[in-house]
């Protein structure tokens, strides 16, 4: 139980997606302009993450290795096309607003790189736990930048107005690259007045 | 130095392959023509009486969608040789739709000819330069859609390697959009299979860069060498995927596919290029240790994206 | 090449597993989907019709889809109508290109029939004849409340800053604007997609046929007392005081939203257009069934 809460945590903080692997950059500009949208791809991304992982995981023995890549693709791609339908049936209204970048998480790059580097070499409990605590960092990601760009942007939170407040450069596109920026220049120093140390940041793919 | 070579190669095919095509192209575009916003020109290909033509009542105007719905023709006018009419109209016309002209009894020396039909429209060559130049600049997939960032900021610390990227990205993604441009119109769609594109288009491009990586390694290891890396991570950038969606999306045809996928591509390498530039420099410079890396590049791409925003309404023609 | 085989077998497995599972998630979510996209096209109908919001749709309202199709035979291009009939039926009204009426050609069809597309189009194909190709055009709304005319919901479409801009116009029996909703579209967040704003959209209440002919769209900021009654929820003003100010500005033109003048021009256009051609089109259909006798439901 003990290494299936490490295995969340991980996820959430020290191997955040967003911020510490630099992976699936782009749904974190494209749709952070208000939490709404952040929060509901997130949700879509845990459920395609651990529904793959655990399918992975279940028939990791029966993958012959030299074909591995093409076949998580299409366990990935068919997880997809599942979500991108059932919410196009059942929530067409938010749907609408992100439904290409639904249709995307096929390529977002943490779903394919946690099958293979975890996946398909752990049995099904740890897999769930691992994908749902890359999954929920993922939704972390992205909630807190559009937090930020929807409270400064346009002085709402949630769609509530609070504030006045309109500072329109954080809901252009250009506004997303300087939220997440700032944020991970945060967390790099974060880290570097508990440990003493910078990070090699990111670059991956 | 090959890279540039080869670039170059590539650029002279496109260049080839446009040429031939706009002939193709061209003829589709009809035998009318917008002039201003208020006028249309017609040719009729032989002199025509005047005080026929001078008469608003010979011609009915409507758009294609609205052929009950005809516009007011204000007056003609016709040049020196009597061959061309330019109609001129009240209210300006709608220059992204297709008008319709109809000229009854059109009278030639005296004798009547019958009525004829012309076809007005943006040319087509015009639609799709300017779907490329959108693709390119205006709806630049990495600064205003915002996708295929992993690779741009992965790949984008030198400039040679941004340069080999973008031109290895700009083939594979025009091919693939060609590709999965026939498959869904000819397979998916016609089948009634519609739920499957995201499947049927991951694989395609997945199958697409394998083939290529086994032929390059065969046919030009030279080329392999250079190249070889970046064809695998092409599978993860998110537009090779976005093109073919959004070419579905929008019912684009095949030319109209080819021209978006090129834009995507070419716009995607200049935005590795001009990353890449900045970066070279980045390298120099005294840039706050927090920020060093990646939080640095994502304040430029930020600064570019403000920039690029220039380009929002931009239209030749 | 024993290896190949099997490689082949198991990926060969792998796509038809998902493709049998996306089958049976399709069959099952499919009919969701429309029947969702149809309730939200009927709320976007009575909100624009006044309904909504907390305020119930009354029993009597009775909103009556009219399909227009562009009908083309060898010789001629003419228009058809499907109207709903008094004794439930449909039928197909021609007219030709410059109004006169041709025939009322009664369709074998049922409610269910007429609301799905595919259907639809084969009941249509089937009255005229042979030679004739039918293709849809647009779909404009009749809503009746009881025996009484309460208005008209008719779609648009025109050409906006990126892509199109699909909008609805309702009027009221008079052919004044009573509001205008966008229904898709793909403007700039925070500067062109503040058209589906209802600061935005509550200009062009209450604006009459004889203004809308010469309506502008003007760069001026918006009068601050205006912004009061465009914005209702925002501010505390009173039914009274939002009558009277909207009442002051009724003939103003359109003010451009800041740094959105195109997609601003593109919706006031888009909105002249629609109401221009559907006056003249639903005039051209009330004689005509006028004439013809034909019994319509609404």
């Amino acid at each position: 139980m003990n290494r299936n809460v490490t295995l969340l945590w991980n996820g959430l903080i020290p191997e955040n997606p967003i911020f510490r692997l630099a992976l699936s950059l782009c749904p974190a500009v494209a749709v952070t302009t208000s939490v709404k949208n952040g929060l509901y791809l997130g949700i879509a991304v845990i459920f395609v993450q651990v529904l793959s992982s655990c399918t992975v995981s279940i028939f990791k023995s029966l993958i012959h290795p030299r074909i591995r890549i093409p076949a998580y693709v299409i366990v990935i791609a068919l997880w997809v096309s599942v979500i991108d339908m059932v919410l196009s049936a059942y929530d067409p209204h938010t749907y609408e607003k992100i439904e290409l970048f639904i249709k995307l998480i096929v390529v977002f790059a943490i779903i394919i790189s946690r099958l293979e580097l975890f996946a398909s070499k752990e049995p099904l409990v740890p897999s769930f736990f691992d994908g749902l605590g890359m999954g929920i960092g993922f939704t972390f990601g992205l909630c807190l930048v559009s937090a930020i760009r929807e409270f400064f942007g346009l002085g709402q939170i949630f769609g509530q107005d609070i504030v006045d407040l309109k500072f329109l450069v954080m809901i252009l596109p250009a506004g997303g690259f300087f939220v997440i920026g700032f944020v991970m220049a945060t967390f790099n120093w974060i880290e570097y007045k508990i440990t003493g140390k910078i990070p090699a940041s990111g670059g991956g793919h | 130095m090959n890279i540039c070579r080869f670039a170059m190669k590539a650029a002279w095919v496109f260049l080839l392959l446009l040429v031939i095509a706009s002939p193709v192209i061209a003829e589709t575009a009809g035998s009318g023509a917008f002039k201003k916003d208020k006028e249309i020109e017609i040719s009729f290909g032989i002199p025509v009486d005047e005080s026929w033509a001078k008469n608003t009542n010979n011609f009915s105007v409507f758009e294609k969608p609205d052929p009950d719905i005809k516009v007011a023709v204000e007056s003609v006018e016709l040049d020196s040789r009597r061959v061309t009419a330019v109609l001129k109209f009240k209210e300006s016309l709608n220059l992204s739709s297709e008008y319709v002209v109809e000229a009854k009894d059109v009278s030639s020396e005296g004798k009547v000819l019958g009525s004829r039909e012309f076809f007005v429209k943006k040319g087509q060559f015009q639609i799709l330069f300017g779907l490329l130049l959108a693709a390119m600049l205006i709806e630049n997939f990495v600064f205003t859609k915002y996708l295929g960032l992993c690779i741009f900021f992965g790949v984008s610390q030198k400039k040679e390697t941004a340069v080999g990227m973008g031109i290895t990205f700009t083939l594979v993604m025009v091919l693939s959009a060609i590709i999965s441009w026939a498959l869904y119109t000819y397979v998916l769609r016609a089948l009634h299979l519609d739920f499957l594109k995201i499947i049927v288009f991951i694989g395609t491009v997945a199958i697409f860069v394998q083939a290529v990586d086994t032929i390059l390694r065969k046919v030009n290891p030279y080329l392999f060498k250079k190249l070889g890396v970046y064809l695998v991570l092409i599978t993860t950038n998110c537009i090779i995927l976005a093109v073919p969606l959004l070419n579905a999306d929008r019912n684009y045809g095949a030319f109209e596919s080819l021209i978006f996928g090129l834009g995507a591509g070419v716009g995607f390498a200049i935005a590795m290029f001009l990353m890449a530039s900045v970066r070279e420099k980045l390298e120099l410079a005294r840039v706050p240790a927090t920020f060093k890396g990646l939080p640095i590049a994502f304040v430029v791409t930020g600064l570019f994206a403000l920039a690029f925003l220039g380009f929002s309404g931009l239209s030749i023609f | 090449m024993k290896e190949i085989i099997k490689i082949t077998i198991s990926l060969t497995a792998i796509c038809v597993a998902a493709a049998l599972i996306l089958g049976a998630v399709f069959a099952k979510t499919e009919d969701v989907r429309k029947k969702n996209q149809e309730k939200i096209k009927e709320e976007t109908i009575q909100g624009l019709l006044g309904f909504g919001h907390g305020k119930k749709a009354p029993e009597d309202l009775k909103i009556f889809p009219v399909q227009r199709y562009v009908v083309s035979e060898p010789k001629a291009t003419l228009l058809g109508y499907l109207v709903p009939l008094k004794d439930k039926g449909y039928a197909l009204v021609t007219v030709d290109l410059a109004g006169k009426p041709l025939k009322a050609i009664p369709l074998k069809a049922d409610a269910a029939k007429i609301a799905d597309a595919g259907t639809r189009d084969a009941a249509v194909k089937e009255a005229l004849p042979k030679d004739a190709k039918a293709t849809y055009a647009d779909t404009v709304y009749v809503a009746n409340l009881g025996d009484k005319r309460l208005g008209y919901v008719v779609p648009g479409v025109t050409q906006g800053f990126k892509t199109f801009v699909n909008l609805m116009v309702s009027l009221n029996p008079d052919f004044t604007v009573t509001g205008i909703e966008i229904t898709k579209s793909e403007e700039d967040p925070g500067l062109g997609d503040e058209i589906k704003r209802d600061y935005f959209k509550n200009q062009f209440k209450g604006k009459t046929l004889e203004i809308l002919k010469t309506l502008k769209v003007v760069k001026e900021p918006l009068p601050t007392d205006y912004l009061v009654a465009l914005d209702p929820s925002k501010s505390k003003a009173t039914q009274d005081q939002i009558g009277q100010i909207s009442e002051k500005h009724l003939k103003d033109d359109i003010y451009a939203l800041t740094g959105a003048t195109i997609s601003s021009r593109a919706v006031t256009n888009g909105v002249k257009e629609t109401v221009r051609k559907f006056v003249y089109r639903f005039g051209i259909l009330a004689d005509v069934m006028k004439q013809e006798n034909v019994q319509a439901a609404f």
